[in-house]
């Protein structure tokens, strides 16, 4: 291949790759400058091959892709700071999920191979694949947390570690209230059906919880969101977080996310499949991010712990510095 | 081999730190790509052409260069040199440099010092 080709359909290849408004004037002038540089080199070592010069130049300048990247503002998706933290959600997400299918996989026993084979299928086109959608949902939530923090810097420089003590007390009265009425519908779904006069009755239907959940679990359900409730009135009173209430909640986090995996996986909640199926969904979404959210919060009290006190260990003695409780 | 890379990357960072300022010291006059890598080669300065080039287009965008085509001495080529604001920074980046620079001497005689 001429040097000269060479030269062009490289020069082509970063053009591809470049905003449209500037790819003409970019090529035009990198094919000029790639044709001196090998004019240059050509002309200091003469005898060699044009064409290997060629190669050797472009070598040197790097791929289409990298070259490409150089002619633009350098802009992540994800920062590097967010790498490791974006990995562990995305991975922890991804296994929840599939533990989740595995453990509804499990539950209904194949009868013999060929439904086990059809089990494993349904696995993997259902929780399987679909799991995929958490990092891609991921990849959205952190590149707006990004956008925000150049956007917002001095907010970006305020400590989440540090700032948790103290709380927007109007706001949490509002989130009491709208967890109460949370409650209150959850207690009694068909409610949201009473400014409806003429809801028939399929409606209702539709919103009437199984028996063997009312029975069993809803109790259990219905205790940790009132406790969750409890917690966040204490708060909203107190004014401010400390370690005590801290701790109540990492617990709580954990609580909800365990026990409404339990409400998921133990049977039907509501009598009606379609909602059923609607409302599995919406939880097993809801039991990630409670899980996900323990685990952070969790890992932040250890290192507010480990500035107050030096130790990662939470009743260790420390530096003297007294705790916010 | 271990300490060779170490080597190689660090000084890459180093000249990495000088390349934008090099780059603005040449271009007080139209200059196009080509010649400004000669003239800051023919004066010690080493930049490769992949990084150079994007660099000038780079540098634009920001308003720190102005460019302009020209075809009068043959192939069209682009000539970049300072816009006004570019002329402020690089007097400011220059003083900058000056600064640091006076700091590393007193920091490398001092390290020597306290190598012996």
């Amino acid at each position: 291949m001429a040097a000269d080709d060479l030269i062009v359909g490289y020069v082509a290849e970063v053009a591809r790759l470049l905003p449209r408004r500037q790819r003409a004037d970019i090529a035009v002038e990198l094919r000029g400058l790639l044709r001196e540089e090998l004019d240059g080199r050509v002309a200091a070592n003469p005898g060699v091959n044009p064409e290997v010069a060629a190669h050797e130049l472009l070598h040197g300048f790097g791929t289409p892709a990298e070259v490409a990247a150089r002619y633009r503002e350098t802009k992540t998706v994800i920062e590097p700071a967010d790498r490791r933290s974006f990995i562990i959600a995305s991975v922890v997400g991804i296994a929840v999920i599939w533990a989740l299918g595995i453990v509804a996989l499990v539950r209904r026993p194949a009868g013999s191979a060929d439904d086990f084979f059809l089990s494993l299928q349904r696995f993997w086109f259902g929780p399987g694949l679909q799991a995929l959608w958490w990092p891609g949902f991921l990849v959205v939530c952190y590149a707006a947390a990004s956008w925000m923090r150049r956007r917002w810097p001095r907010a970006a420089m305020t400590s989440r570690i540090a700032e948790r003590s103290h709380i927007n007390r109007p706001l949490y009265a509002l989130g009491v209230v709208a967890a109460a009425i949370g409650i209150a519908i959850l207690v009694k779904p068909d409610v949201v059906l009473k400014p409806f006069p003429g809801a028939a009755a399929p409606a209702y239907a539709a919103l009437a919880y199984d028996n063997d959940f009312w029975h069993s679990r809803a109790l259990v359900v219905f205790a940790v969101q009132l406790l969750n409730l409890a917690l966040l009135a204490t708060v909203t009173v107190r004014g401010r977080w400390n370690s005590t209430t801290r701790r109540v909640e990492i617990g709580l986090s954990l609580a909800t996310g365990v026990v409404l995996a339990w409400a998921i996986v133990a049977g039907p909640i509501f009598s009606a499949a379609p909602t059923d199926r609607l409302v599995k969904a919406i939880l097993t979404v809801l039991v990630a991010v409670s899980l996900v959210d323990a685990g952070v919060k969790l890992h932040r009290q250890r290192l507010r712990t480990l500035a107050q006190t030096g130790t990662a260990e939470p009743d260790a003695p420390g530096t003297g510095i007294a705790d916010a409780s | 081999m271990a300490e060779l890379e170490a080597y190689e990357r660090l000084e890459q960072e180093l000249r990495r730190g000088v390349v934008v300022l090099a780059t603005l010291s040449q271009l007080q006059t139209l200059r196009y790509g080509y010649e400004l890598r000669q003239s800051l080669a023919a004066q010690g300065m080493h930049i490769e052409e992949g990084t150079l080039y994007p660099l000038l287009r780079r540098l634009e965008s920001q308003g720190v260069l102005t460019s302009e085509w020209r075809t009068s001495e043959g192939p069209p080529r682009r000539y970049y040199v300072l816009s006004a604001e570019g002329r402020r920074l690089y007097r400011r980046l220059t003083g900058t440099w000056q600064e640091l620079n006076d700091a590393m001497n007193q920091l490398l005689k001092g390290g020597d010092n306290n190598g012996r």
